[in-house]
């Protein structure tokens, strides 16, 4: 039974931004708080409303289920077609346990509560939309819009660089949306008649088309393929083109820097595999070889870029970056335990790198600083776990379910990569064995020296995680245990999508 | 419901309220009565009740059984689905008791763990190292088994980190976790490569391992793991770091019960791996750590370092036995080294005076001395290890030797005990302890029966060459060590710089370091080149100048179109204002215009035909 869930989801915290907008005198007092609860409360509703989809959808099942489709712009064949599967559904959970989150951290915000909270809740409604969203138009007018409510949140609640980091997001999600949309516009005239329905076009419909550019036969496939994957490369950090991302790293607050993981590297791929497994399989299989070097490529210099990080917030872009390559070592592996692990491990990873993210932020409000270590390799703070055991237990979830080891979140997603790159390309199992033995060494000394050892002057006074801040991180840990202890039930929602899609793939 | 049937879902709940109850005392631990210890024990007694239950059905005559055995990532029946389960055997069960047994009587010993700043992450560590310990034993596949040594290594670490707030433990703890994280991932690396090629990884289906790629692969990185967990060279640093924390927690909890959780994989799959062939070059990798483990050891000044060496050459040597000979031979030597090694760490853990206290008496001292000595009569008797190794006399030339090597390692550490310590108050339960123990030592041959009996009857017709190595290594170590000054220290003395080598493990860390550092260097210059250079200077400046120079282009040409139309336009409309002005002036009479231009056209006509 479809009870609208989809719409809920994507319009309640739109309305959430709207109230922000018509809120009066929201700068002090009682105005402040009638703003974050409204935010909150628009959060958790709409969050609510996905969490409902996810419980209520029927395991086994390939097909897209709780479907809405109305037509928007007729003329050109454009509808608000959303609807779930197993590719969105993690993405759908993920995002719906990390905004509340976010919006609880960001709870004693003083500057400008009503405008962050009001990006926040549209980022939120524009995630939800492009993770649901069957038509191609109506993917991009989401995906467009996510970019933008970023350069605000860095440009206004961000670093002392903050401008330039977020000009060049803006610049590079521009660029990014550019070849994105002249793919789809080129997809869209590639068929006949003219459609966006990514149903309607799935299953080989691009097949042998080809347009005519200064008197050469090109394929549509292999260019529009190309060009999304260079457009979202540039939006997912992907090496070399991942500047922006390390420069937002530095300046943007924690919270929206975790949003913008989430929302640019996790929903990049994830828009990556819906556009390309079900519009080019046969591209795909062509292309799997290109996907497994960037993926190494990734691997390898994150890995060892954050080896050299002595600051907790380029560590976790590091971390991301080296992340997003096991990921697309999965997808590259076109093969089931490979593609449900890569699926899988967006889920784990999201809330691995939300939960990082925020504890980040926590240190460098209570310490003042950012970085672990001097440039002189002496420890910046350290000792924490001293002063606040709670902190350091959950951290020690957050980097064991980062690392993969058994019964974390992280494992589930890492074993199944492995097992299923290793049936396509044995070297690809080396390389990531090494970037593990590399991700041991920094995260653990990371942890070294931020929680134990001797307290130094910078911590003395380190206070552990209030009830606030516990309400925030307990869900993260909770899910990250939870879902590494027993992943059955959220494979089985993934598991027949991945293998309806890969059958298309020869 | 009958006991078997009882037996796996008890076990495991079992298992799992060790552990949750080790995760609450390492949290409220210290606000608990006598920092939870009791608490440990009603959890560790749950545990022994239910291995228990399992061994006498199994006397009772239920058969060796396979226990809920279900896909936990994947459906199980599918190649390449991460299963697991329980097995119900003799041996894993025999473990199980054997390390609550040890571990009772290590939480029983209440005076000792009591000189640790925080008893309470012991007793937790104790509880969560067991649920480890017994998850390994248990389980049916290699998958819950890896999560067994994820839960000994965590407790290795509290054990290890009982002073965090110091910088030297902190330091050790953290790199006993680095190094039980490579094993662990390079096993569960192996895993999945095998996985991959549909091989099963449930130990009762012993079909042999694919023989192609995915098997030499998988394999080999499974054993690198396994065999890392048991602290091989070049993974000894940590044991000669600095530390502070007792002997008996580290050779216990960190090294023995992370040693014995990977043994439990490894004689599972041995038989799988021997069919693969990677045994050959793993076992001379064996031989070659133990040597090097036992020639380090020999030169440490701290006998607590000496005894963590030795206890990684022995473990070292076990698989060298597992690889040449078989389970038997690794099994034997694995549970008596490790015995005999606690055995040493508790009683050299007791003489041990107290910082704290000032009035020390002579108490006890000779009962733990001898303690110390029937501990090192326990090590140097390897009964079941010689009689396993003397099945093949081809193998005498290579043990021998290193059974010499580590019964002279072994010696010297007991005679460096029990000559440093002179005046001890000792309780009676520190007296006691490693009596215990001792005596756990002299069944632990037993303790391999179930699954691989030992005859005792080779033991008589061992080769010669293995009695004469124990008498000679006790000889050379009473020799060198027993009297008043240690031959090795004065050796280490003379030759500093060479003794600094062997005791610093062969400089091995300061070469990781250096790589590490070249590892940070490149990810700095990686970080600068593309970070600083190229998004953040480069690109950008040549976009601006790409931009300003190309504005400055359409600008010129644009000035330069600009002028050319001004001219042409001032050229078109000169010429007729001038000839207009002159006829409007009279200067010029318009008819001399329209005679002209009739002219010039009759002209242009008459030319062109």
């Amino acid at each position: 039974m479809n009870y609208h869930f989809i719409t809920f989801m994507v319009l309640l915290p739109f309305f959430g931004a709207l109230a922000q907008a018509l809120l009066s005198g929201a700068g002090q007092g009682k105005g402040m708080i009638s703003a974050r609860w409204i935010a909150l409360g628009a959060s958790v509703a709409s969050s609510l409303c996905a969490i409902a989809l996810v419980v209520l959808m029927q395991p086994g099942l390939s097909e897209l289920q709780a479907t809405e489709v109305l037509p928007w712009v007729g003329s050109y064949a454009i509808s608000y077609d959303m609807g779930i599967d197993g590719l969105n559904v993690l993405l759908v959970l993920l995002i719906a346990v990390v905004f509340p989150l976010l919006i609880t951290a960001e709870w004693n915000q003083k500057n400008s509560v009503r405008g962050m909270y009001g990006l926040l809740l549209v980022l939120q409604s524009s995630l939800f939309g492009v993770v649901c969203a069957q038509d191609l138009f109506l993917l991009f007018f989401f995906w467009a819009l996510s970019a933008l409510p970023f350069y605000f949140l860095i440009g206004i609640w961000g670093g002392a660089g903050r401008e330039s980091a977020a000009f060049r997001s803006i610049v590079a999600a521009a660029i990014g949306n550019a070849l994105l949309f002249a793919a789809l516009v080129l997809i869209y005239y590639a068929v006949d008649p003219h459609t966006f329905s990514i149903h309607e076009l799935s299953g080989g419909k691009l097949v042998q088309k080809t347009f005519t550019l200064l008197g050469y036969d090109l394929p549509v496939g292999n260019v529009a393929f190309g060009l999304i994957g260079l457009g979202l490369a540039l939006r997912a950090p992907i090496w070399p083109l991942h500047g922006w991302f390390t420069h937002a790293a530095k300046e943007a607050s924690s919270t929206v820097f975790v949003a913008l993981c989430i929302a640019s590297v996790l929903v990049s791929i994830y828009v990556f595999i819906r556009l390309s497994y079900s519009l080019f399989p046969e591209v795909v299989s062509q292309a799997a070889e290109g996907i497994l070097i960037v993926g190494i490529v990734n691997l390898l210099i994150g890995g060892v870029c954050a080896a050299a990080q002595k600051g907790l917030r380029l560590l976790l872009a590091f971390v991301c970056m080296s992340e997003v390559g096991l990921i697309l070592m999965g997808i590259s592996s076109l093969n089931p335990a490979g593609v449900v692990g890569a699926v899988y491990q967006q889920l784990s990873l999201g809330l691995a790198l939300c939960g990082f993210g925020l504890f980040s932020g926590l240190v460098i409000e209570r310490t003042g600083e950012a970085q672990f270590l001097n440039e002189k390799g002496e420890a910046g703070f350290g000792g924490i776990a001293a002063r606040a055991p709670a902190m350091a237990l959950m951290v020690g979830v957050i980097v064991a379910s980062l690392l993969g080891f058994p019964g974390f979140g992280g494992f589930v997603g890492h074993a199944l990569m492995m097992i299923g790159s290793y049936s396509i390309h044995p070297m690809a199992l080396i390389i990531a064995v090494s970037a593990f033995l590399l991700a041991t060494y920094y995260l653990l000394m990371m942890y070294r020296h931020v929680f134990l050892g001797a307290t130094t002057g910078g911590t003395a006074s380190f206070s552990d995680l209030t009830f606030r801040e516990r309400a925030y991180l307990l869900p993260i840990v909770g899910c990250l245990l939870a879902f590494g202890l027993y992943p059955k039930p959220l494979l089985e929602l993934v598991r027949p999508t991945v293998l309806t899609l890969l059958s298309t793939i020869k | 419901m009958t006991l078997t049937e009882f037996f796996p879902s008890g076990l495991i709940a079992s298992v799992a309220f060790t552990f949750v109850v080790g995760v609450a005392v390492l949290s409220w631990g210290r606000k608990l009565p006598r920092q939870g210890d009791w608490l440990i024990a009603v959890s560790l007694l749950a545990l022994a009740a239910s291995a228990a239950s399992g061994l006498f059905a199994l006397s009772e005559g239920a058969t060796q059984s396979e226990n809920l055995l279900r896909g936990w990532i994947g459906h199980g029946t599918e190649a390449g689905s991460i299963t697991v389960g329980l097995l119900h055997d003799q041996i894993g069960l025999t473990v199980t008791l054997l390390a609550i047994v040890i571990a009772a009587v290590l939480i029983g010993n209440r005076a000792l763990i009591e000189r640790e700043p925080r008893p309470e992450r012991i007793y937790a560590a104790c509880a969560i190292s067991i649920a480890g310990l017994a998850l390994s034993w248990v389980s049916l596949t290699s998958w819950l088994a890896f999560v067994g040594m994820g839960l000994t290594a965590l407790g290795g670490f509290l054990a290890l980190g009982g002073r965090w707030d110091q910088d030297p433990d902190a330091a050790v703890a953290m790199r006993f976790a680095r190094d039980r994280a490579l094993g662990i991932f390079a096993a569960i690396s192996g895993a999945c490569a095998l996985a991959s090629s549909g091989s099963g990884m449930v130990w009762q289906n012993s079909e042999a391992w694919s023989s192609g790629m995915a098997g030499q692969v998988g394999g080999t990185l499974l054993l690198l793991g396994l065999v890392l967990q048991m602290q091989p060279f070049p993974l000894l640093g940590w044991v000669v770091m600095p530390s502070e924390c007792l002997p008996i927690t580290r050779v216990l909890l960190a090294q023995v019960f992370s040693g014995w959780t990977a043994l439990a994989v490894l004689i599972r799959v041995e038989a799988q791996l021997r069919t693969i062939g990677v045994f050959p070059s793993f076992g001379w990798f064996a031989v070659g750590s133990a040597v090097l483990a036992v020639c380090a050891g020999l030169l440490q000044k701290d006998w607590r370092k000496s005894l963590g060496l030795w206890v990684s050459a022995a473990f070292a040597v076990s698989v060298a036995g597992i690889a040449f000979t078989g389970a038997a031979a690794g099994l034997a030597l694995a549970f008596r080294s490790g015995l005999a090694a606690t055995v040493l760490a508790m009683a050299g853990a007791t003489l041990v005076p107290r910082e704290t206290s000032s009035k020390q008496t002579i108490v006890r001292t000779k009962w733990v001395k001898a303690s110390c000595i029937l501990g090192a009569i326990a090590a140097s008797m390897m009964i079941g290890f010689v009689t396993a190794v003397s099945s093949d006399a081809a193998l005498a030339p290579l043990f021998t030797p290193i059974i010499f090597l580590l019964v002279l390692l072994i010696w010297k550490i007991t005679w460096a005990i029990v000559n440093h310590y002179h005046s001890v108050k000792a309780s009676l339960a520190a007296v006691v302890s490693p009596y215990l123990l001792v005596l756990l030592c002299a069944g632990a041959s037993w303790i391999t029966h179930p699954t691989w009996p030992v005859d005792f009857a080779n033991v008589a017709n061992a080769s010669w060459f293995f009695w004469a190595a124990i008498v000679l290594g006790f000889a050379v170590a009473y020799w060198t060590s027993a009297r008043k000054k240690d031959s090795w220290l004065q050796l280490a003395r003379a030759f500093p710089r060479v003794s600094s080598f062997f005791s610093e493990c062969y400089w091995v860390d300061q070469a990781a370091r250096r790589g590490m550092d070249g590892v940070v260097w490149l990810g700095k210059s990686s970080e600068w080149l593309m970070d600083d250079g190229v998004w953040g200077k480069w690109i950008p400046s040549f976009s601006k100048k790409s931009v300003n120079a190309l504005g400055k282009a359409v600008i010129a040409a644009d000035e330069k179109l600009s002028d050319s139309l001004e001219e042409a336009l001032r050229i078109s409309t000169e010429v007729p204002a001038k000839a207009l002005q002159l006829v409007q002036s009279g200067d010029v009479q318009w008819y001399v215009f329209f005679g002209v231009g009739s002219g010039i056209a009759l002209l242009v006509h008459f030319l062109k035909t």
